[in-house]
């Protein structure tokens, strides 16, 4: 299912944005890709038994299991700061 | 005026599961600063959290051990607020659909505090303010808690004490956290308002944050109590606040008012699924239940015949209350195998932690054989004990220091004959007995047990020494 360059209006009025004439006319088509993509996710859903809660609720049997697993991103989440001694440095200002 | 005091308290407590309780990142202690991190934890964008089984499982172990109602659905909701310690701006928590509701905890009085509800929800990270920077740890970050809402039931400093501690009892018993306070695995928020007595009507309360001791919050209620009762008797009001406590000081001040109360908005977590629990699970864990530490103090005094004051020493302490009940279960007498434990064992156990551990050198077999002896009497209690402190000291068996021999006792003859040897060998005492000292008769039975090296038996040597000096 396509978006209409006035739903597309819509929308933008809605969330408070201005657009060009020709940047609507790129949008409606990124927006085409968009729903075309979402449209695939629904496909797969309807091979799935009709009238499941599945997306909803999640069984108390399925959910994780307490077993540590080391992260491989560990040293990752800190790589982007200067850390000092592995701490998150964070500067105190009074507003 | 007189005032009543009516409080309420906010328990956290830190559960004892290996992970967090929306990563697989270890919960263990310590650590180098953000070594026990993901990006989950840490809040990176785009992170998805993904609950922990057991820490739902320990939320409904929690609310049944408190008389609780386990709800089958139960969601996650965001908590808005924005503070270095929490890296996503919010914190993953419950709002409208705790895993527990309306439970109770019951004091010694027999008054029942009411509990709201438990949910869980996420610790934040570590904040240590230095040098104009604030460093941050998120190591805690995620670990999992929950906490305990109870109802505003609560009327002195000593009703808060009692109900925190038997909150950390209950806790240790069913094995979902350690709750050491001086650790911060167990802090409590207090509600305080005062109201004239006999009247309805709540006042303003005020919340002291973050308690991690039973005295100190005996303490900060009383000078709270004080200081609102003051502020009530010049006909002034008392603001809606949130306050410190100040440990050295013990007076308490404020943290905000009502004016910056935080907004939560507070909203379903979109991340999380809606969980269900069945209520075969929910049977399934009440039935792994063990004994909850009032019905085994209830039993211990009507069932087994213990003083409320041995029981009370002995129920606390899981693994000692393990081992007692294993010595019973060779059917000896519960109250000898309670005071050689509450007795002997006791003397050489020095901190609380070496009685919760509780690991000692004599294995259950040993002290039932130990008491069987004394309930068949053929050893004296006293004996027994001093025998059981040489057992803990060596580790040996009870045949390295109780001979065949030693456990036949003393015919009546050979009793008679030493209690003769005892008024012959004390003409001292004998002469002050007579003269109305009756405490002198104490040094014929020091004799009388050195003598037969504690096989006399007390109560009828005293019958024959009283014949034996008329």
């Amino acid at each position: 299912m396509a978006l209409t360059e006035t739903e597309i209006k819509r929308l933008a009025w809605l969330a408070k944005l201005k657009f060009t004439e020709e940047e609507l006319a790129v949008l409606t088509e990124d927006m085409a890709e968009i729903i075309e993509f979402a449209d695939t996710i629904n496909a797969s859903v309807g091979t799935l038994p009709a009238g499941n809660d599945f997306a909803r609720v999640c069984e108390f049997d399925d959910l994780r299991k307490d077993e540590v697993q080391e992260s491989n991103l560990s040293e990752e989440v800190t790589s982007n700061i200067e850390a000092e001694d592995g701490f998150f440095p964070v500067r105190r200002r009074s507003l | 005026m007189k005032y009543e005091l009516v409080s309420g308290l906010e328990t956290h407590v830190e559960l004892s599961t290996a992970t967090k309780i929306f990563c697989s990142c270890t919960t263990a202690f310590g650590g180098a600063p953000n070594t026990h991190c993901c990006p989950v934890c840490t809040g990176m964008p785009g992170a998805l959290p993904i609950l922990n089984q057991k820490v739902v499982e320990y939320a409904i172990r929690a609310g049944l051990a408190t008389h609780c109602t386990i709800n089958e659905i139960t969601h996650m909701d965001r908590k808005n607020y924005c503070y270095p310690d929490l890296p996503k701006a919010y914190q993953i928590s419950q709002f409208d659909e705790p895993v527990c509701e309306h439970g109770y905890v019951e004091l010694d009085s027999g008054k029942k505090i009411g509990i709201t509800r438990i949910h869980i929800e996420e610790d934040a990270g570590k904040l240590v303010h230095e040098r104009g920077f604030t460093f941050v740890d998120y190591n805690r970050g995620g670990v999992p808690l929950i906490e305990i809402v109870s109802e505003p039931d609560i009327s002195s400093p000593e009703e808060a004490k009692e109900y925190l501690e038997k909150l950390q009892l209950i806790m240790r018993y069913i094995g979902v956290s350690d709750c050491k306070m001086q650790e911060g695995s167990m802090r409590a928020d207090v509600n305080i308002s005062l109201r004239p007595v006999g009247s309805k009507t709540l006042g303003t309360r005020t919340e002291i944050k973050n308690m991690s001791s039973p005295s100190f919050i005996v303490k900060a209620m009383q000078y709270e109590y004080e200081r609102q009762a003051e502020l009530l008797d010049r006909g002034e009001e008392i603001e809606q606040a949130t306050l410190r406590y100040n440990e050295s000081e013990n007076t308490t001040s404020k943290m905000r008012g009502k004016e910056d109360a935080q907004d939560y908005r507070y909203f379903p977590e979109p991340d999380i699924l809606t969980v269900h629990i069945p209520k075969e699970k929910i049977e399934e864990v009440k039935a792994s239940l063990p004994e909850l530490p009032t019905d085994k103090f209830r039993r211990y005094v009507r069932e087994l015949g213990l003083s409320e004051s041995t029981a009370k020493l002995i129920y606390p302490y899981r693994n000692v209350a393990r081992y007692y009940e294993t010595v019973l279960s060779k059917g000896v007498s519960p109250r000898t195998s309670a005071n050689l434990i509450v007795g002997t064992v006791y003397a050489t156990l020095k901190t609380e932690e070496e009685k919760e551990a509780f690991s000692i050198a004599v294995p259950e077999a040993e002290l039932a054989l130990l008491v069987s002896y004394v309930d068949s009497g053929k050893l004296q209690a006293s004996k027994a004990g001093s025998i059981l402190l040489q057992m803990l000291e060596s580790g040996k068996p009870v045949s390295a220091y109780v001979r065949e021999e030693d456990l036949k006792g003393l015919s009546d003859e050979e009793l008679k004959k030493l209690c003769e040897g005892a008024i012959a060998a004390n003409p001292k005492a004998v002469e002050d007995f007579k003269a109305g000292k009756q405490k002198a008769i104490g040094s014929l039975f020091g004799f009388l047990m050195k003598q037969s090296r504690g096989k006399a038996d007390v109560k009828k040597a005293e019958v024959i020494l009283r014949e034996l000096l008329k």
